[in-house]
């Protein structure tokens, strides 16, 4: 037989799978299906085999004596069909036997050596036997097996994300476990041997299994007294044993809380991360300081996305408490800003520690990174303002402001009254924007007709021309009866929130109509 | 004649004193801090340098006979309590303006007879928040009562508080009938009314409140235009 001719088919074979997109693309959406917590139908799917899985459990211990009816029949078979095939597609998807052909050829032709399929093929089978000895895996198998079926709940663990998280512990505490486990067969071999041999008289043991299956029973603080110790010594031993059987048990319920709780944390903060995954921009705040927490609340009632940075630990535990997302992280290094998805993401930073050299160092970061970020910085010391702003940070706040709303209580405080709505927060008027977007009328345009502004009990202030660009002109006081509206016109309006709403809902209205 | 004074003159108390519209030689500061004093005596202020938890110096820097407006601004949550306590309890009608450190202090203050407290870290937070949710608002607003933008200063545009003297063209008017807007190119935000125990009254909804003598209007325009308004309730 022409090896050679085998070895060319077998690699045109090997090669049509991954010449094809279609291919590629469909076992790719199978593996993230079966795998990926982050694609949208394996929400789905995990759904629909937990609800299997409970059921036909249900279903198994219901049935217990009972004849089967018909549709239960069918049922399981379907749930064996389906999990045969849940079964089939995880053992396709574990690896690509084409591609390790593929590269085993070509690394023999590379090296000039002489390509033998039966490396190949031990190669490949190596490959899928690494899956087949997973744990979860042998769960899988034996679960399709209907007398099995109570072995099925375990696969639950691979349903629920964070439970299959949970397992891991056994894995982290490998050496603890495998060193408890040393102590309980040595106890258990001393004991189960010595009582053995002073209680061979014992009319109940029978053998050296009896003497064994006593030491567990007892050691396990469960003694069901089918086996007693007749000879004093057997007594003592029995003594020793359930004392140590207790420090064993302690030792060993220790060493998984602990493991869990570590578990338990990171689990938490891995979801933080997937929910600052799902955001499509945010705003950071640097520093749980007292501004900060009485931002992220404004922020958090106004429906905002944001995070909460803090170098310091318990900061950003009181931000969790409080119910913010909150990481602990160093402003100042850049690494910090790629891991959160710079440039992309960040629409705005605020840099609000305690230390203007932090914040400083903060505003450059972010600055060296991004020229579009909205910079806010706070300036601690009021002569920092000017090093900020040299800095390129878009804002900068100090106790300057609060000062001056305080003078102006003293210089003409019911004018301050009257237009303050918007500085502070708890008036019942307040100052308010309304950005007009598209209009999709063909005109191009609405009129004060169209709105009524007679409707809303608004007071109009101005109307900003062109927001944002060069040409941008504030129109103060304009006569609302035959005002127009184009695009990007911003509109400044005082009145009630509720009024203010209203009128932003109408014009958007309107604008579309 | 307002007389002032400033309980604590750090970076707030100075930041107020620039601000005021009020002369020097008319602010009273309080400091314990030598550089402090120095540096209100050098502006022209009158200086005391005591502690102003004794009520006998409250009285002899003049808390009672002639004071108008006191601050209490130093970085003290607890002094300023108790000198707007004791301020308020040798004063009756005196202004009291605090500064809190947080909150909870800043009820605590009104509790003790504060007119206003202000609690500098919710204040920068609003401001931060307006920032990022309604800059063009923040821009407008400050321009107009801080002056501190440049197109505002270019329209002249101003706050005023006018007082209606009896017998004007708007004595007896209601307010939803008066267009100032066409006749004088203002805008009117509301009415500060003397017979409902200073109740501020927004030009918005469909109130009809009744113009008094001695009303005080609060409008926004061009200082001509404010000008002109002011002559005509006068002719």
């Amino acid at each position: 037989m022409n090896k050679g001719w085998l070895q060319a088919k077998l690699l045109n074979l090997a090669y049509l799978p991954a010449g094809s997109d279609w291919y590629i693309g469909f076992k790719h959406r199978i593996f993230r299906l079966l795998n990926d917590e982050h694609y949208s139908y394996n929400r789905y799917f995990d759904r629909f085999m937990i609800f299997l899985v409970l059921a036909t459990s249900i279903e198994y211990v219901y049935d217990t004596g009972k004849t089967l009816s018909a549709a239960a029949l069918i049922f399981e078979y379907v749930a064996i069909a389906i999990f045969t095939l849940e079964y089939l597609l995880r053992f396709w998807v574990s690896g690509d036997v084409n591609k390790l052909y593929i590269s085993m050829y070509e690394e023999s032709v590379e090296l000039n050596q002489q390509f033998v399929i039966k490396d190949f093929l031990v190669a490949a089978i190596k490959q899928k036997i690494q899956f087949m000895v997973q744990p979860m895996s042998i769960i899988d198998l034996l679960a399709i097996y209907p007398e099995l079926r109570p072995l099925r709940l375990l696969k639950l663990f691979r349903y629920f994300e964070s439970t299959g998280y949970l397992v891991t512990v056994f894995r982290d505490k490998k050496y603890e476990i495998t060193l408890l486990s040393m102590i309980i067969v040595m106890t258990l071999s001393i004991s189960s041997a010595m009582f053995y041999k002073y209680e061979y008289t014992n009319e109940k043991i029978h053998g050296y299994f009896d003497s064994f299956y006593w030491a567990v029973i007892t050691m396990g603080t469960v003694g069901y007294g089918d086996i007693t110790p007749d000879t004093t010594i057997g007594k003592v031993i029995s003594i020793l044993l359930v004392f140590s059987g207790l420090s064993i048990l302690a030792m060993f319920t220790s060493i998984i809380t602990t493991g869990l709780e570590k578990k338990i944390s990171e689990s938490k903060e891995r979801d933080s991360y997937k929910v600052l995954n799902k955001l499509d921009s945010y705003m950071v705040i640097i520093g749980y300081s007292k501004i900060g927490a009485e931002l992220a609340n404004k922020l958090r009632d106004a429906h905002e996305s944001y995070i909460v940075l803090d170098i310091n630990e318990t900061k950003v535990d009181r931000a969790k408490s409080h119910g913010h997302l909150a990481f602990v992280f160093d402003g100042t290094h850049t690494a910090t800003y790629h891991a959160l998805g710079l440039g992309k993401k960040i629409k705005a930073v605020m840099a609000l520690t305690k230390g203007d050299l932090t914040n400083l160092s903060i505003v450059l970061t972010v600055r060296s990174i991004s020229r579009t970020i909205f910079i806010i910085a706070k300036a601690n010391d009021i002569n920092n303002k000017d090093k900020f702003l040299l800095a390129k940070a878009d804002e900068v706040i100090s106790r300057k402001m609060g000062a001056k709303m305080l003078s102006q209580f003293v210089n003409n405080p019911i004018a301050f009254e009257a237009m303050s709505g918007l500085v502070q927060s708890d008036k019942k008027i307040i100052v308010e924007e309304i950005l007009i977007g598209d209009i999709s009328n063909q005109n191009g345009y609405i009129t004060a007709e169209q709105i009524d502004f007679e409707l809303f009990s608004v007071l109009v202030i101005g109307v900003f021309r062109n927001t944002k660009a060069v040409d941008e002109t504030f129109d103060f006081n304009p006569q609302t009866a035959r005002l127009v509206l184009r695009k990007h016109d911003t509109l400044i309006v005082t009145g009630r929130p509720k009024n203010i709403e209203g009128l932003r809902l109408k014009i958007l209205k309107v604008s579309s109509l | 004649m307002r007389k002032v004074l400033i309980f604590g003159f750090g970076d707030v108390g100075r930041e107020i004193q620039e601000n005021l519209h009020v002369k020097n030689e008319n602010i009273i500061v309080v400091d314990v801090d030598p550089v402090r004093i120095e540096l209100a005596k050098s502006l022209g202020c009158s200086v005391y340098n005591c502690d102003l938890t004794k009520d006998e110096n409250l009285k002899k820097i003049g808390i009672g006979k002639g004071i108008t407006d006191i601050f209490c601004v130093t970085g003290d949550d607890e002094l300023n309590l108790f000198v707007t306590l004791t301020a308020r309890a040798l004063d009756k009608n005196v202004k009291i303006l605090s500064r809190a450190l947080d909150t909870h202090q800043k009820h605590k203050l009104i509790l003790a007879g504060a007119d206003k407290a202000i609690d500098m870290n919710e204040i920068s937070a609003v401001n931060i928040f307006n920032m990022i949710k309604r800059p063009k608002a923040l821009e407008v607003v400050d321009g107009i009562v801080y002056k501190e933008n440049g197109f505002f200063f270019k329209n002249e545009l101003q706050i005023e508080e006018i007082e209606i003297p009896s017998g004007s063209f708007l004595d007896g008017e209601y307010i939803i009938s008066v267009d100032l807007s066409r006749d004088f190119d203002l805008l009117m935000l509301g009415v500060l009314d003397r017979e409902i125990s200073n109740h501020f009254i927004f030009n918005v909804g469909r109130h009809n409140h009744k113009i008094d003598p001695g009303d005080i209007l609060v409008v926004v325009g061009k200082l001509e235009n404010i000008e002109l308004f002011k002559e005509a309730l006068h002719a």
